[in-house]
């Protein structure tokens, strides 16, 4: 099983659908360095809004989930916010680009 | 303990090591900035403390097994603890021996987890008895009372603050840092520390991201390129971990995981690993065997720290005395309105030792079934795997999400503020040389810190 994940990972996802506007210096992308990791600022930020809005939207909207579920709406508000954030993670793996490449040694 | 809490703290356990495999193996992910934020969540849920803290055992154990993973692949930390073994990776990465410290800092990962486990499970049912003594207040100034655990915890915050890069800058941030928080508390009007918390957890990201606001600071962290990690090949891994370690590994990293669980309810985990690792790689004449040595007895060390310097401070002194309570852990020792006291306190007060131990002992067998597997058959093809399709960008922006959101929870709108400002100022203090394990400490001691500030004669 997982086998069969990491070969749907490495091969059968597809290509980034979003694509950033990049500054170039010579032939080659300029990308930021933040925390060890090479990112693109633009990127970043559509992921950063994206997983807040669906965090925020998540949270807000609990209040009247746990009024027709009949819960507490203090613990089901982080909840559905870190679910929010949580589907915001995924929607940007899809819009953002890895900025690393691998070399066998 | 019902069939139900057994089964849950099966499934809690296992979906923990799954997603802290992932997480370890990840690049740049700070241990506190991604245990605490998820572990704070699932107490702010309301799930039950034991369960938070089998989640939290299990995340120990397959978090601190993976971060190795691509250090000793590509040379590239999969988090703080991991950074002090990137030199001896490199060494035995150019004798081609990168498969041979794979294996055993896989195998010497779950020698530091079981014997930090036995030895401060039982120092703390020694100790527990001291637990009140340490709770008494004494009068150390007219009007001002200290508990005794605040002085463990002084000491602990003047030894990490000495080793610290800055160690004068590290020393004369503690009163300052300590004020500065107490003021926003006095503005807020009520005890906030949620916010706070986090600002300190993603200060160095958020003083870094900042910084890029700046036209010229911006170009300091340019980068032309895709950013090249060079993968080490492996050779087929033995899944018996009795085959993988020497004797001599197997008697060093118990001997340094029991001696540094303990050291760590006051030290740094980080400067622990560092210590023990320069130490053992000296003793060798041979630098190579050295590295080895040294890589291996610091995979223990790590698990060893982290679960010693939760497990005291929490059964025992009940107040975050070093830096990995007051760090990874430390949302046990916040007092929650879901609960009507801190998980510690609930934990203590509803579960018998045997419960909360034999729950400890549970979580990280099961997080180490599935995890040691795992990553010796696949380690190297999940590394890939990740390396190839999770963008910082996402990652990153998850983060931030569950800050923002948890600081609004907090204090609403003024929150989210006090997340930014904290966050700016430990971010300073970091790039200037201040662990940040002196500033989470500072938040705990602020209070008293202050009061004592305040009931000075001069």
């Amino acid at each position: 099983m997982v086998d069969v994940l990491l070969n749907v990972l490495n091969n059968k996802i597809p290509s980034r659908v979003f694509h950033d506007v990049v500054l170039f210096v010579g032939d080659e992308e300029v990308f930021y360095e933040l925390y060890g990791e090479y990112v693109s600022l633009r990127e970043f930020g559509v992921a950063t809004l994206i997983s807040t809005i669906l965090a925020l939207a998540f949270y807000f909207v609990s209040p009247y989930v746990a009024n027709l579920i009949g819960v507490p709406s203090a613990g089901l508000s982080i909840t559905l916010g870190a679910v929010g954030a949580s589907v915001g993670f995924f929607i940007s793996v899809f819009l953002t680009r890895v900025k690393r490449v691998i070399k066998e040694v | 303990m019902d069939p139900l809490t057994v089964l849950l703290v099966v499934l809690l356990s296992a979906l923990s090591a799954i997603l802290y495999i992932f997480i370890g193996i990840l690049p740049g992910t700070d241990e506190t900035a991604t245990m605490a934020p998820i572990l704070l969540t699932l107490l702010l849920m309301g799930v039950d403390p034991l369960l938070a803290l089998v989640w939290f055992a299990a995340s120990i154990a397959a978090f601190k097994m993976a971060d190795s993973i691509p250090v000793a692949l590509a040379g590239i930390p999969g988090g703080v603890m991991a950074v002090p073994q990137v030199p001896d990776a490199l060494t035995a990465k150019d004798a081609g021996l990168a498969d041979t410290i794979l294996r055993k800092g896989i195998a010497s990962s779950v020698v530091g987890q079981f014997v930090a486990l036995a030895t401060t499970l039982t120092i703390s049912y020694y100790l527990m008895p001291l637990g009140d003594w340490l709770r008494a207040t004494d009068e150390v100034l007219p009007n001002v009372k200290v508990a005794r655990w605040f002085w463990i915890l002084l000491i602990g915050l003047l030894v990490l603050a000495l080793t610290s890069r800055n160690k004068g800058l590290a020393l004369i941030s503690i009163p300052a840092f300590a004020l500065g928080v107490q003021g926003l508390r006095a503005v807020y009007g009520r005890s906030v520390y949620i916010s706070f918390f986090l600002g300190i957890t993603i200060g160095p990201m958020m003083f870094e991201l900042l910084s890029m606001l700046h036209t010229e600071l911006k170009k300091t962290y340019e980068r032309k390129g895709l950013k090249e990690i060079k993968l080490a090949k492996i050779g087929k891994i033995p899944l018996n971990p009795l085959k993988i370690l020497t004797r001599e590994e197997v008697a060093q990293s118990t001997l340094w995981s029991a001696v540094t669980s303990i050291l760590a309810t006051v030290m740094s985990p980080v400067g622990l690993t560092i210590l023990i690792g320069d130490l053992l790689r000296e003793s060798k004449k041979d630098k190579v065997r050295g590295s080895v040595l040294a890589y291996t007895v610091r995979d223990a060390v790590k698990n060893a720290t982290y679960i010693g310097g939760t497990v005291i401070p929490l059964l025992v002194i009940g107040q975050p005395t070093g830096p990995m309570a007051a760090g990874p852990a430390m949302p046990f020792f916040q007092k929650l309105e879901n609960l009507g006291m801190s998980a510690r306190d609930y934990l203590v007060t509803h579960y018998d030792y045997l419960t909360i131990s034999l729950s400890l002992i549970g979580a990280s067998l099961i997080a180490f079934l599935i995890a040691y597997p795992i990553l010796v058959k696949y380690s190297r093809k999940i590394t890939v795997a990740v390396f190839r399709r999770v963008p910082a960008e996402a990652l990153y922006g998850l983060f931030i999400a569950i800050v923002i959101m948890l600081s609004y929870y907090d204090a609403r709108i003024a929150g989210v503020f006090g997340t930014l400002i904290i966050s700016i100022v430990s971010g300073a203090l970091w790039k200037l040389g201040v662990s940040l394990g002196v500033l989470f400490m500072t938040l705990v001691a602020a209070p008293t810190l202050v009061a004592i500030l305040m009931g000075l004669p001069i």
